[in-house]
Parts: structure tokens; sequence; C-alpha cells
């Protein structure tokens, strides 16, 4: 009984998501509309089911969530992102890159992912670093006759890197939600997160060498005169401010001087900072990045709300022992269940954000998979990887989206065709996390 | 008729004492009763520990296994039943409750809110706390950041130290880092599953500030009554049961976690009798004052009081 | 029809001026964990006062821009389909969602949460933890308040959209086509 119900509500749930209406929403009401059922079954004598009253505990729930006080490094990371959005470091960033990297084969790739890699470094949002990357680095590519759906593919990948790289609103939201520590997650993302971009880095260069037609060199005419003194002092004054950021933040974190919340407003006041040295601060930006962080925060919140209200109502339903039972029922050793959770989580990062999966499967599985006796932190971050390729996986890939409605002239179908090689390797060093642990527990020990 | 139950708990079903007693409170009205069906959640599965309370009080949640002191920010006296500092010893503790009009004046403060409650777990002894600094003198707590909660942590404050508040999962990295100099927790069977030994060096034992406390049921009034007496007595006698259950379920744990942490190195310490009068000082202290804020607390804390006093003359000369 | 039109202008009015209030206190957030910063690392004072306004600023941002995000159609939604949907059919999208999901949803948790805020008032509520904040009831009614103003800007978009279909002319496009998701996540 309790698996027909739990069936039901994944499957309605999956299937109103289809209709548009706003996701936090769906969650919420699908959640109320099968209490409301539970309530009839009841009078029916049918038990073991979530009742109308059970909708009490949302109210309960939406109040310990806005008084969590290892959420406020989510607003603050996000204010922190769009203000360094608003400084311009990043086009500076990239035309100093240029100069050092046009004669490297694919190097205006390699340059975006570098560039990729530092604003990773410095925000925990990726849409803003995928819409900056398509902005700035997309005209520039296709103009050096790199083809378009590789480029899409480095722009959409690279700018995903955020979201594991530190600090990373997932992992602030996994440490809440998982009760690990965020500092000890941000640690465990720093080895896995260098080695994506690594592969990324890797896989430009030797596609370069194969196939030079897709990435030509660049011609650097009008800087043919610089010496290499000036390009060196240009990248390192484009470089050092947000890099002296990036290592307060997240150097305060991991030396346990700062609690990540300490940390992450010090962040945000240091973008502020070097936002308004830049003289590109006026008190309208000041207003409007608060607008943005206010809503982007609402939205965060308003699905964490809905999915708490859809995971009480489930928990009423026996979701719980629903999916304990079916994955003790697995015939498999436990590296088998881990195996085979990580792959539902991939599977459904097709068609969930991952916030939803955060939310509803992460809590589910995750006192099953530490019973067997693996490492939480590193557990997470297998999650948090897999994660990461729901970005670029259709039909729900938000960086691919983010992709068209920066970038005008390039098909739906050429950002799916350059996502493919990206997914692969996020995949790959998924693999290589899972098969060798002490990448993520070295750290944080 | 057939009445169901949804109860969550505090503290998640695997931890010693707190989250088992639960778990064999479940277990045992699960075995002798066939009209009252059980289903118990653990920590957090509904709601958070410390909304337990709303819930049952609104009636979303029919019951919660938990600890008076979770509300004690809004019913200061409920503090003088889930653990007193200096206060009674486990027996007496008990004794108190059902003979010497405790559980009257327990369920009278939680009648005016619409809930029900039966005492449910008697918890051992407390441990001292782990710290990363020796305590030889009442001054040596000055400027020390330690983590400590309710009475006790007011009596810290005397004692110079600057309290701090952290839920459980981040004692450890504080301590490791040195955010904080010390901390208290749990008795030792709980400490050990915390790894404390790993980052503190120090261990005092035996604990002054809760040398006994009791785990409650929390049920919601209008569920409580539309129980016959039957069940309601089932519900009862199961505490009591439980009460003995939750105090032997720990010794042997107990001793093997000391064991445990003298292997990795821990020294384990007293208080020395200077230090304990110094914090026996202060408690009286901070009770005439929380007594003097709260007619409940007042209420509560004289009959405590003149009730040790009236077995006194049997308690010393047994000694304990 | 003028006189729906201009009660969703007010309530949307309203949605927008106190979310974008409501997101100014940012910085204040931001100043004030600077100062506990500076207090502990500096003067060694860990105050539990300046920890729970931190997490109280937080919540009103929170809490105030609800109705703000979804006045501007910000609150995320799976597209795929959406995007490509007649104006007419996104109506009907959103008129069936908010009948049948968000209402139910938001109000009856709005009522709970006034509840919540009543009782706590009548407990004249305060942090549990020592030298906390006081008058939790507070935020607890800002918290209802919050959900409430949601479920205000759910009629407006019910109302908007009813008119739409009604007559398509004498009002805007309820849903705007484009994809707003750039600077999400
Ligand atoms: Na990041
Ligand atoms: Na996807």
């Amino acid at each position: 009984m309790s698996e027909l119900f739990v069936f039901l509500l994944f499957s309605i749930f999956m299937l109103i998501l289809f209709s548009g209406f706003p996701v936090a929403f769906i969650l919420g009401g699908v959640g109320v509309l099968f209490a409301t059922l539970g309530s009839i079954l009841v009078s029916f004598n049918i038990y073991d089911v979530a009742e109308l009253r059970t909708i009490g505990f949302v109210a309960n729930r939406t109040f310990s969530t806005i008084s969590s006080y290892s959420l406020i490094p989510m607003s603050m990371f996000i204010f922190m992102g769009f203000m360094l959005d608003r400084s311009g470091i990043a086009e500076r960033l990239i035309g100093a890159m240029r100069r050092v990297l046009g004669k490297t084969p694919g190097g205006l790739a390699i340059a975006v992912v570098l560039i990729g890699v530092v604003l990773a470094a410095s925000t925990g949002i990726i849409g803003a670093s995928v819409v900056l990357l398509s902005t700035i680095a997309l005209p520039t590519m296709f103009k050096a006759g790199y083809a378009k759906w590789i480029s899409a593919g480095t722009v959409g990948a690279t700018g995903c890197l955020g979201i594991l790289v530190p600090p990373s609103i997932m992992l602030v939201v996994m440490g809440d939600q998982l009760r690990i520590p965020v500092g000890d997650l941000f640690m465990g993302a720093i080895i896995p997160g260098l080695l994506l971009a690594t592969s990324f880095v890797v896989f430009i260069f030797i596609y370069a060498l194969l196939k030079p037609a897709n990435m030509p060199k660049l011609v650097l005419d009008e800087e043919s005169n610089i010496s290499k003194f000036d390009i060196i002092l240009d990248i390192s004054k484009a470089l050092f401010a947000p890099l002296l950021l990036v290592l307060t933040v997240l150097g305060s974190i991991i030396a346990g001087v700062a609690s990540p919340t300490e940390a992450s407003g010090i962040g945000a006041a240091g973008a502020t900072f070097l936002a308004w040295s830049s003289g590109r601060l006026k008190w309208l930006d000041l207003r409007i990045v608060c607008y943005q962080t206010g809503r982007s925060v609402a939205f965060l919140y308003a699905l964490i709300f809905g999915a708490s209200c859809f995971s009480v109502v489930l928990r009423g339903y026996g979701g719980d022992e629903v999916i304990e039972n079916a994955l003790h029922a697995l015939p498999l050793s436990p590296e088998g269940v881990l195996f085979c959770v990580i792959f539902i989580i991939f599977l459904l990062g097709f068609f969930l954000d991952w916030m939803e999966i955060v939310l509803i499967v992460a809590p589910l599985v995750m006192p099953i998979l530490v019973n067997f006796g693996f490492n939480p932190v590193w557990v997470a971050i297998l999650m948090a990887l897999c994660l990461q390729t729901s970005f670029l996986t259709p039909p729900v890939g938000m960086a691919l989206f983010y992709i068209r409605s920066a970038a005008s002239n390039i098909s739906m179908a050429e950002i799916y065709k350059g996502a493919i090689p990206f997914v692969m390797l996020q995949l790959l060093t998924l693999t290589i996390v899972a098969l060798y642990p002490s990448l993520v527990t070295w750290l944080p020990n | 008729s057939t009445v169901r139950l949804d109860i969550q708990s505090a503290w998640p079903l695997t931890l010693p004492a707190s989250g088992q007693s639960a778990q064999h409170l479940a277990d045992r009205l699960k075995a002798t009763s066939k009209d009252i069906r059980v289903k118990l959640y653990s920590a957090g599965k509904l709601v958070s520990p410390l909304e337990i309370f709303d819930a049952v009080q609104q009636g979303t949640l029919d019951a919660g296994y938990t600890s008076p002191l979770y509300v004690a920010g809004r019913f200061p006296a409920l503090q003088l039943f889930g653990g007193v500092p200096f206060g009674p010893s486990a027996l007496e503790y008990l004794d108190w409750i059902y003979n010497g009009g405790g559980l009257k004046i327990w369920r009278d403060i939680y009648a005016k809110q619409g809930v029900m409650t039966v005492p449910c777990g008697l918890m051992d002894s407390e441990a001292g706390g782990w710290y990363n600094f020796e305590i030889n003198t009442p001054s040596d707590l000055k400027g020390k950041k330690i983590r400590f909660a309710g009475l006790a942590g007011e009596v810290m404050k005397k004692a110079g130290a600057s309290v701090v508040l952290l839920g459980s999962g981040d004692i450890y990295p504080n301590l490791e880092r040195g955010v904080i100099d010390g901390t208290e927790f749990s008795m030792p069977a709980i400490d050990a599953a915390m790894g404390f030994e790993k980052v503190a060096k120090y261990y005092y034992l035996p604990g002054w500030h809760q040398p006994a406390a009791i785990n409650e049921l929390i049920i919601n009034k209008r569920k409580w009554d539309s129980m016959s007496a039957a069940q309601q007595d089932l519900i009862e006698d199961t505490c009591r049961e439980t009460q003995l259950w939750t105090i032997s379920s720990t010794t042997i744990a107990n001793a093997e976690a000391i064991k445990k942490f003298k292997a990795a190195g821990t020294k384990i310490k007293s208080f020395p009798p200077a230090v304990l009068a110094a914090f026996k000082k202060s408690t009286d202290e901070v009770m005439s004052e929380e007594a003097s804020k709260d007619a409940d607390f007042k209420r509560t804390l004289d009959s405590l009081n003149s009730y040790r006093k009236k077995v006194s003359l049997w308690t010393e000369y047994k000694g304990n | 029809m003028r006189c729906v039109n201009s009660i969703v202008k007010k309530i949307e009015a309203l949605s927008v001026a106190i979310g974008k209030t409501g997101s100014l206190i940012l910085p204040i957030l931001i100043i004030t964990i600077l100062i506990n910063v500076i207090l502990r690392y500096v003067f060694n004072i860990g105050l539990v006062e300046l920890e729970e306004v931190q997490w109280h600023l937080n919540a009103i941002v929170v809490m105030s821009c609800l109705a703000y995000t979804y006045q501007v159609d910000e609150h995320i939604r799976v597209d795929i389909f959406h995007c490509r949907f007649s104006p007419k059919r996104r109506a009907w999208v959103e008129i069936l969602g908010i009948l049948f999901l968000f209402f139910p949803y938001i109000i009856l948790v709005s009522w709970h949460a006034w509840e919540m805020a009543s009782y706590s008032w009548s407990l004249r509520e305060g942090s549990p933890m020592p030298s906390g904040l006081p008058a939790r009831y507070l935020i607890k009614g800002f918290m209802a308040l919050g959900l409430s103003l949601l479920a205000l800007q759910g009629v407006a978009i019910l109302l908007h959209n009813v008119a739409f279909l009604i007559q398509p002319n004498s009002t805007s496009t309820p849903s705007t086509p484009v994809n707003k998701g750039t600077h999400h996540e």
C-alpha cells in the first residue's frame, strides 16, 4: 500500500512539474493534495498515511528553516556573486588571459576554464558565471573561429564549476539538510573541483591538437609589441583582488578561524568593497544587487519550504521505509547500493534541479549509506559531483537554458551537443573520486 | 476503541539512553497493547526537536518523547524537572516526582497549555564535561569559552566563563579548532559517540550540573482525554517501566566509554572541592534569581527543597 | 474589468514595495556579521544576541521577498514546454495551478503560521537561549505576514490571468514568455 502511494506521490509531482507552474508551489500543493487524500482515506479506516493536520508541521518547519543559522551563508554568497558580477573583474581577466594563452592549442577555451575556476572560487552561484562567460567569452570564441557547440559546452561546464568549487550554496544547503559541517564539505570539494577543471583543460588541449579546425590558434595582431613583463603585470593586477578575496573567505573557513556565516559576510563586504574601489558601484547598483539577491534567496527558500511540505507528507505515507526497504532488498553489496543511489540521482538530474534532489532524495538515502559505514562527507561530495551533471543534462539543464538566454545566435541542439563531452568528463571525475575516497577525505582531516 | 499515537523523539532512535528509550517505550507499547497503535518517528523526521512541544500543543503531533529542558525558555520552572545542578540523585528525584508533589506541579504547568506529560526515562548522572585546560581554582574559568546550557550555563557565567550555545553537530569542529575551550555534553556512553576524546585533553567526572535527569512523554491533552482509562494507565505504567530501563541501560556502556577514553590518552579528573563550593554558591544565587523572576519556578523549587529537607535525616544517615 | 486591473495593480505595488524594502536589509545583515566578527576576534566578545539578530534579519529578507519574487515571475519553473505554450494556455496553467496547488498550500500554511504566532504572543515568547532576543512572536508574526502577502500576490496573478482570458486586449500578457532565469542558482 505504502509503495503505491509513494509511487503516486512522486509520479504526480513529476507530471505536474512539466506544466511549467512554479516548482516550489507544485511541491507544496501536491503535498497538501495528498494530505487531503490521506484524511479521506483515514475516514475509510485506511491508515499509515499523512493527514491534513500534517500540514501543521510545515509551518513549524518553515520557521526552523528561516531561523537556521547555517543557511545564512546562502544569502551572503549570492550577494557576493552579484556584487562581483558588477565589479567587472571577469572582463579584465579574459582580456589578460587571452594574451597569455593565445598561442597554446585551445588556448582561448583553456583561458575560459581558468577564469571559470577563479569565478567558481569567488561565488557560490552558477547562473551568474554561466551568463557572464556566455556574454563575454562566447562572442570572442566565435570570432576566433571556434566551433559553436564546443564553445557552448566549455562555457556551460566551466560556469557550473561554481556549484562544486567552494564557496557553493549547494554545499551550504547539503550541510544544513544532512547535518554535515559546511567547512568539511567545502574542504572535501576542493580537490574534486580542481580535478574536474584539470580534466576540462586536458580534454580541450588534446581536442585542439586533434581538431585544430574547431579550435584555431588566436591571431594576436594588435598586441605583438607588448612585452612579457607587461602581460604578467596586467594579469597579476586583474587576478590580485579576486584571489585575495577568495583566499580570505575560503582560507578563514578552512583554517577554522571563522564560521561559514562569518566568512560569507566578510566575502559579501569584500566584494562590495572591490566593486566600489573599481569605481563601478553607485547607490543604484547597490540597490539592484540587493533586489537581485532578495529575489534569488526568496526563490531558493520557497523551494526549501515546498520541498519540506512534500517531504513531510512523503514521510507520513511511509516514504522513508519504502526507500529503505527497496535499497535493502537489492541483492547488492554496500558499494553496489551506493552505485545504485548515485546512478538514480544522475537519472533524476535529467528532470529535477539540484535543490529538489538535495532536499527530498538526499535526506532519505544518506542515513542508509552512512549506516553502511561510508564517510558522509565523501558520499555528499559524490552526490554533489553527480548533481553537477544535472545542470548540463537535457531536458532540464539550467546551464543550457542560461547559455540560450544569454547568446542568441546558437541553437539548442548545438548547446546539447557541446554538453555531452563535458558530462562524460564529469562522470569520469565522479568515477575517480568514487575509487579514491581519500581525494575527498584527505583535506578535512 | 483503538487509538493511534504518532510520537516523535527529540533524539535519534539509536542514541543511548535518550533515543533508545523512546524506541523501548514504543516497543513495549506495541508488545503489551492491542488498542494503542504507536508510530514512532526519529529526531527531525517531522519537526525539529525544539518544535516538538509546539506541534503537540497544536495537535499536529499526538505526542513527543523529549526533555523538559527544550521548553525551558518559555516555562523556566520545567528546568527543575529536566535536571538540577547539585540536585537530587536519581532515586531521590523519582521520589520527589511521584511522592513529593513534583509530578502535580509538572502537570499543572503543562495543563495550562493543553498538554499532558508522563515522566518517562530516568537518566543517570552526566559527566562534568570536556576541557582543554585544567580547572584547579574557580578563577581558571575566567575568559574561557565554554559550551554550556540552561541553569548550569548561568552558573558558568558567574564563574567568569563566556558561555556559547552550539548545536550538537558544531561542538566537535569548534573544540578541535579552539573556538571553544570546553563543553558539557552528556554521560560517557553518549559522549563516546561524539568522539570528543580526539579533541579534548581533560574529562571531568562526576558532573555537578546534572546528577540525574528525567525525559518525558508529552501528549496533546485532547488526545489524552480521548483515551480510555485503561489505555492511559498502560501508558503511565509503561513509562514507569521505561524509567527503570533507561537508568540501567547505560551503566556498562558508561564504564566501557571511560575505559575507551583512558586508552585514547584522555586525562580523567574531578573538580577540586573549592571549585565545587564556588559552583554551589553560584547555583544557589542563580536559583534564587530565577525564583524571583518566575512564580512557577519558585513554587517548584520550594517543593523540591522542602521535600529534600523532609527526607534529609534518612538520606544523610544512609549516605546515599 | 478596470476595477479588477486596479486591484491587481495595487496588490502588485504592495508586493514590490515590501520586497524591495525588505531586500535592502541585506547590507545591514552584512554589517551585523562584520560587527560580530570584529567583536569576537578583536575584543574576544561573543554575543548570542548578535547571532540571533543575523538570522532575524535574514528571515525578514526572505519573508518579504516571497511575494515580490512571484510578482516578477522568478519562482523557478520547468519551462521546457511552458515557454512554447500560447499566452492563453499559460494563463490556464497559472489559474489551475493557483486554484488547486498554490492556494491550498499557501493558505493552509499561512493559517498554521498565524496560529503559531498568536500562541507565541500569548506566551510573550522570547528566545530559548540565555540572553537571546526577546519578542520571538514578532518574527513568527512576520513569517505569517510574508506567507499571507504571498497568498495575496497569488490572488493578483489569478485575477490578472482570468481578466486576460476574458478580455485578452484589456490587460497585458500575464506571464512573459522569455526565460527569465538569467541569474539564478
Ligand atoms: Na563556488
Ligand atoms: Na538536467
